[in-house]
């Protein structure tokens, strides 16, 4: 008989994230709105986990963004955690969450704030050592975790050891860390903590069933020799910043002794943030402009409740604005954040190099070619534009700097 | 390039006409005022160029394509016909511009109008640019002279300034050094300043950001160690939780043993109560048996036994007191026999018995002491003789002087003693006076001497006076000098020695004087006090005819000193005599106690006293004894009377209580002690039975009071069902209950519950206390630390862009500055070279021009040999040398930029303010070497001015001239 073990999976919630210092610039009302909806999305992927009729619900880390977050979020999610019992609910915190003696982990933490403790179906891995605790209704089945003490990086190799647990017929790890190996869109953000990292070699012998990841926020699996899941990450439940563009899910699958043997991607977040670039050069009305930005954001398949960053780039003649002119298409959805990239229409093409303009245009151009960093890139492109701005326009302002 | 033909299909307000140009000559269309000739100069630039684009208009350009827009809404088109040359001579093209859709056509005319459009539209450039070589704008600036336009620089400085526009701007009229201007200016003046109220200094900027960034962060810490200064609180929180539970756990086992307790409680009152109602039917039962003795006397039992009590006592006192009586009476009898036998005696008292013991006492102790002072008084006698010391002498001298009493001898012998003391004082005082009176007989006669020698010298002066005398006289004046002075000194030493003997011890004469006389009056006064004191002592001598103060004296001492030898034989022989006496008397005193005894006797013996005195002893203890009885018997007879009143009276009382009590026979008037005693008895038992009844009756009151304390038995059975019930329940929630026993009452375990309670009320005071505490850091933190993020994150993404666009405009400037640098080095070259080779083929006065790195003009002239620098243009050249100057740079330029290609030049209303003489020589610049290089186009007004050229160079008209006019279109062009 095939022993099997039904669960739901998410992590990296980030609930009370401030939503602030984003590209995608939310209005106060809008953050407000979409941090109550990430409270709501823990609530729904609760209900989902009762209508799947799992039973296990595993949250590998970044329950929430900071130890800041509000006891008003904390009672909603405690709540929603309750209402699964007896289905039991495994969470190691992550590095975002971390559970610090003040945490809200900390059952004395809730009780100092007039609020229950964490209900008994819910299991906190709350030390940085491993622990493996039997699953309350099953007991072939082992969940091991380990919590993140600290919102630091951590460089040890956690995995690189084997860890001490019974044997289990399954045994699943709950594991918040970086996998080196991750390509996803937020691997190199510059804001991304490297912490506890691991190689899938690392992951693989320690031998578990099934590890479920968090930290990095897109989905991502890691398949074993037979190519079946041994891991994965679920990624972020919801999007909150431009680099979480895309669509986010939260995994319903089976274990097996050796890894996944079904899984189902669900999305739970209705929303999902759309990354839209439109490249308006050679456009030289606002009809056409309108056109061709409307155009592009169709091709992206953006509907009304979801969230846009429109890049506009390129270069557009001085009296076009797009962000007057495409003002109206903030309305269109839940929220159009425009991010105007475009440059003056400045003739670089035809730069004189005996003039100093010309000169300086193919100096910039030269340089911009000749470097292969796309920062560097872009700010010789910025530094261009500033050039002739100053040139051209006779001043210069910091509008280029995104 | 050559320009050939422009139709102007709609532009302005010229519509459907053209004009042709000679490309090899200076073409000139002279026209009058609002002709049209600058629009046709603007169509030419249109054609070539089109209209700026929207980023470069100024306001003022903006407006360029509609100037020139048709007032109605036919076409708005150009067509310039063109020929360039090419590596096979020249093709002819053309340039169609419609300028409502925007984009040009170009036609080679030379392959018969073929449309090459697409090939001029690959290189992305305008036409004119691509033809010329030149931006719009540097055609516009080299090529292009419009109406005036060399006349604006009244200073050939200003020149540099134009040619640096050129230089540095394809676009717009601004030159590096603005640029470099403006770059700097948003470093100096940061244009989106978020950390003053205006415009920063940007490294002002970044330090403030950073300076607030570091704040955040040092907030945000502080945050954070609140918070972990919350961990020891949340410890305590965990006690605190574990305490209480513990509380509650107490309590739960306090409530549960003290409803056990209650319990058990309630089945012990069940119990209980249905023993107390048996107990009460018992009670009532009995109580009906006891009820006649209701009534009993029972009270008086107390009186009853007392009296009984009191009866038998008084029964043994009545006997006791009659056996008494008779002892006493028997012994009074005996007493009286007694007293009869001491006959006499029975007249003696105690005080006569007590003065017989003190007399008897006296006259033996008297009897022995004149016998010892016999034998002291003949002792001291027999000493006193031995001493010479007679007591007949004594007498004697008391005989005489024994009559003064003491204080008169005392002051006989004080006379005495005066006396002799005055005598001798009298003595001294005479012997001292005589001392005196010696020396002043002494001094008298040192005195005596003394005068008796001056007398001796009283010679020598009167001898000097008569020897003086005579020399005078016989009138030797210098020799009685001499003899004066000699007489003058023995007068001196005569005055001199007559007063030392008069003077001679005065002072020790007077004293010795004073001293005599003063002993004199002593002397005196001694005398007279003892004359005084032998007057006083007179009477005296009178009373003891005695003859003087001496022998009185004498008489005196004698005696006190016989008196104090003799005194202890006087004295013992005198207390002999006074006992003697005494003996006698108490012998007497005797004598007369024995007389009335009835034993008389001359001479008392001791023993015959002693005998007498025992005998009264035994008299007086005999009839003291009776004396006592007789006391006693009447005591006696007394206390037998009372006793009998008194047995009578109880007994009075008893029966009437025992009548009462029905215990006795109410016809016996006398029972007997034993009677009483039998009824007494039989009272007892009646009282037995009353307080049998009284205690019946207590037991049922007791019974029903402990009834009304406990509930009805229905009410019992439905509290211990509930109480039961309620256990049932406690032990059901806690099952480790029911193993606990109760082992106290109900009320200590509901204290003890209470107890617990203040302690779990009070640990959850403490932790409510705790909890608001962290409540209060967590909401803090709560709402601080997302502010401050926000913050910081918000900070740190300006400081970001900030410091991104430092760099960036840093960057820009180094380079730019640098490039700018760079191009006038090459700029200065290429002009300075294109405008030598320019006037090499121009008839001019200058030999070079030469451009520094600023783009400033410097002249060579050929007539002199020095340079003219830029700020002596003005001074040493005329305006139309200047004006030339100035097109020569503009073509140099042209050439420069048109990479040496020969470009029209057009000329719009040029030196219309230049005198006669300068316009014929700047039209001849143009007329001649220059019209062979380039093709000059010139619009004027000026009909008479160039009519006026003509005359003046009518070769140079014929040959270099091409009257242009403006016609309908298909107007055939020059003759090639």
């Amino acid at each position: 008989m095939v022993v099997r073990l039904r669960f739901l999976q998410f992590s990296d919630v980030h609930l009370d994230s401030r939503l602030t210092g984003s590209q995608l610039a939310w209005p106060q009302e809008k953050r407000e709105q979409r941090r109550r909806e990430l409270t709501k999305l823990v609530e729904k992927a609760c209900r989902l986990a009762r209508e799947h009729k799992v039973e296990a619900l595993f949250i590998p880390g970044d329950l929430w963004d900071d130890e800041a977050i509000s006891a008003e979020t904390i009672a909603c999610v405690r709540e929603a955690f309750a209402s699964l019992d007896p289905v039991p609910v495994f969470i190691a915190p992550g590095n975002h969450d971390c559970c610090s003696p003040t945490s809200f982990y900390s059952d004395e933490v809730l009780r100092a704030r007039g609020m229950r403790p964490w209900p008994k179906n819910v299991t906190i891995f709350r030390t940085a050592e491993f622990r493996t605790v039997p699953h309350p209704a099953r007991p072939e089945v082992t969940v091991t975790g380990r919590a993140h003490v600290r919102n630091v990086p951590l460089e040890e190799r956690l995995l690189s050891a084997p860890i001490p647990r019974p044997p289990a017929s399954i045994s699943v790890l709950l594991f918040h860390g970086s996998w080196i190996e991750y390509a996803g869109r937020d691997r190199f953000e510059q804001e991304k903590m490297f912490t506890a990292p691991f190689s899938r070699q690392e992951l693989l012998a320690q031998g578990f069933s099934y590890a479920a990841l968090g930290h990095y926020h897109h989905y991502a699996e890691i398949t074993d020799a037979e190519g079946r899941v041994r891991a994965a990450y679920t990624g972020c439940l919801a999007g909150r910043y431009l680099s979480e563009a895309g669509p986010h899910y939260a995994l319903l699958g089976e274990i097996g002794e050796h890894g996944l043997l079904a899984m189902e991607k669900i999305r739970v977040d209705e929303r999902m943030i759309h990354d839209v670039k439109v490249d308006v050069t050679g456009v030289e009305t606002e009809s056409g402009l309108r056109e061709r930005v409307i155009g592009r954001l169709r091709e992206h398949g953006a509907t009304a409740s979801d969230i846009i960053f429109l890049r506009v780039q390129g270069r557009l003649p001085r009296g076009l604005r797009p962000a007057f002119i495409l003002e109206d298409l903030q309305h269109e959805y839940f929220h159009l954040a425009l991010a105007d990239r475009t440059r003056p229409a400045y003739d670089l093409d035809t730069a004189d190099p005996r003039t100093t303009q010309g000169r300086f245009i193919q100096e910039m151009r030269r340089r911009i070619t000749e470097t292969s960093d796309p920062q560097e890139r872009a700010f010789l492109e910025r530094v261009l534009d500033y050039g002739l701005d100053a040139l051209i326009q006779g001043e210069v302002k910091p509008i280029y700097e995104e | 390039m050559k320009i050939e033909r422009l139709h102007l299909i709609g532009f302005g307000k010229l519509r459907n006409c053209a004009v042709v140009f000679d490309p090899d000559k200076v073409n000139l269309l002279i026209e009058e005022n609002e002709f049209g000739k600058s629009t046709i100069v603007a169509a030419i630039v249109a054609a070539l160029y089109g209209f700026p684009p929207r980023e470069r208009t100024t306001p003022d350009a903006l407006a360029e394509r509609e100037v020139y827009r048709p007032d109605d809404d036919g076409p708005y088109q150009v067509s310039l016909e063109v020929r360039v040359p090419d590596r096979h001579g020249w093709t002819r093209l053309r340039i169609l511009r419609d300028f409502r859709r925007g984009r040009p056509r170009v036609y080679n005319l030379s392959e018969g109008g073929k449309e090459i459009t697409d090939e001029f539209a690959q290189q992305r450039k305008e036409i004119g640019e691509i033809l010329l070589g030149l931006s719009r704008e540097q055609f516009v600036n080299t090529c292009l002279v419009r109406q005036a336009a060399l006349q604006v620089l009244p200073d050939l400085s200003d020149l540099a300034a134009q040619l640096q526009k050129i230089a540095d701007a394809e676009t717009g009229d601004r030159t590096a050094a603005d640029a470099i201007r403006a770059l700097r200016k948003a470093l100096q003046e940061f244009p989106a300043s978020r950390m003053g109220s205006g415009p920063l200094m940007i490294d002002t900027e970044l330090q403030r950001a950073k300076a607030e960034l570091e704040r955040i962060h040092k907030e945000l810490e502080q945050l954070d160690q609140e918070r972990r200064r919350i961990e020891p609180q949340l410890v305590r929180i965990g006690d605190l939780e574990r305490e209480i539970e513990e509380a509650q756990a107490r309590q739960r086992l306090a409530h549960y043993l003290r409803e056990r307790a209650e319990y058990e409680q309630l089945e012990r009152a069940r119990e209980r109560r249905e023993s107390l109602e048996a107990e009460r039917h018992r009670l009532r039962q009995e109580y009906e048996a006891l009820a006649p003795y209701e009534t009993f006397p029972a009270a008086q039992l107390a009186n009853l036994e007392s009296w009984m009590g009191a009866l038998r006592r008084i029964a043994r006192e009545r006997a006791a007191l009659e056996e008494q009586l008779g002892h006493a009476r028997r012994r009074y009898a005996e007493i009286r026999e007694q007293e009869g036998r001491f006959g006499p005696l029975a007249s003696f008292t105690p005080a006569d018995r007590e003065q017989l013991v003190v007399l008897a006492e006296q006259y033996k102790e008297l009897h022995e002491k004149i016998h010892e002072g016999r034998q002291k008084v003949h002792a001291e006698q027999q000493r006193l003789a031995e001493r010479g010391i007679h007591l007949e002498e004594f007498e004697r001298w008391r005989e005489r002087v024994g009559t003064l009493d003491l204080e008169e001898r005392r002051r006989a012998l004080e006379a005495e003693a005066r006396r002799s003391d005055l005598q001798r004082q009298s003595r001294l005082a005479e012997e001292r006076r005589e001392e005196h009176l010696a020396l002043c007989a002494e001094i008298e006669r040192e005195r005596d001497r003394a005068r008796q020698w001056a007398e001796r010298t009283l010679i020598l002066p009167l001898m000097g006076g008569i020897i003086t005398s005579i020399a005078l006289l016989l009138g030797f004046d210098r020799a009685s000098i001499l003899p004066g002075l000699l007489t003058a000194l023995s007068l001196g030493l005569w005055l001199a020695l007559r007063r030392t003997a008069r003077t001679h011890r005065r002072q020790e004469w007077m004293r010795a004087r004073a001293e005599a006389d003063r002993l004199q009056q002593q002397i005196e006064s001694l005398h007279i006090e003892r004359a005084q004191l032998e007057d006083q002592m007179r009477p005296l001598l009178a009373r003891t005819g005695l003859e003087s103060l001496e022998s009185l004296a004498h008489a005196c001492r004698r005696l006190e000193t016989l008196t104090a030898e003799l005194q202890p034989l006087l004295f013992e022989r005198s207390t002999l005599r006074d006992r003697e006496r005494e003996f006698e008397q108490k012998r007497g005193q005797l004598r007369a106690f024995l007389d009335r005894a009835g034993r008389p006797s001359d001479e008392p013996i001791q023993e015959e006293i002693e005998r007498l005195i025992r005998d009264l002893d035994r008299v007086f203890e005999l009839k003291h004894e009776r004396t006592q009885l007789d006391e006693e018997l009447a005591q006696e007879e007394a206390k037998r009377e009372d006793v009998l009143r008194e047995e009578q009276e109880y007994r009075e009382r008893i029966l009437a209580l025992l009548r009462e009590a029905h215990a006795v026979d109410p016809t016996e008037t006398t029972p007997s002690l034993e009677g009483i005693e039998a009824a007494v008895a039989r009272f007892r038992e009646g009282i037995e039975r009353y307080n049998a009844l009284q205690r019946v009756k207590r037991e049922l009151k007791q019974v029903e009071r402990d009834l009304m304390t406990l509930p009805e038995l229905p009410i019992l059975l439905e509290q211990r069902t509930r109480v039961r019930e309620s256990l049932s329940r406690r032990e059901a929630e806690d099952p480790g209950l029911a193993a606990h026993v109760p082992e106290r009452s109900p009320e200590e375990y509901a204290s003890e519950a209470e107890r617990w309670s203040a302690c779990e009320r009070a640990r959850h005071e403490e932790l409510k206390r705790l909890q608001m505490q962290i409540a209060a850091i967590l909401d803090r933190h709560e709402k601080r630390r997302p502010e401050l993020l926000e913050q910081e994150q918000d900070l740190k993404q300006h400081l970001e862009r900030v410091q991104n666009f430092k760099r960036a405009v840093e960057y820009a400037l180094e380079v730019f500055e640098r490039i700018a640098r760079e191009i006038h080095d090459q700029w200065a070259e290429a002009l300075t070279d294109i405008s030598s080779e320019l006037l090499r083929t121009l008839q001019t006065d200058y030999a070079a021009l030469r451009f520094d790195r600023e783009l400033r003009l410097r002249v060579a002239l050929r007539e002199r040999d020095d340079i003219l620098q830029t700020n002596q243009l003005r001074s040493q050249l005329s305006l139309g040398t200047r004006e030339q100057l100035s097109l020569i740079a503009r073509l140099a330029v042209s050439r420069y930029l048109s990479r040496d290609r020969r470009l029209p030049l057009i000329l719009d209303e040029p030196f219309a303010n230049s005198d006669d003489a300068r316009f014929a020589r700047l039209m001849r610049l143009l007329l001649g070497d220059l019209s062979r290089e380039h093709q000059i186009i010139i619009t004027s007004c000026h009909r008479q001015r160039h009519e006026w050229l003509k005359t003046q160079y009518p070769d140079l008209f014929v040959q270099r001239v091409y009257w242009c006019t403006l016609g309908p279109l298909h107007t055939s062009g020059p003759s090639r």
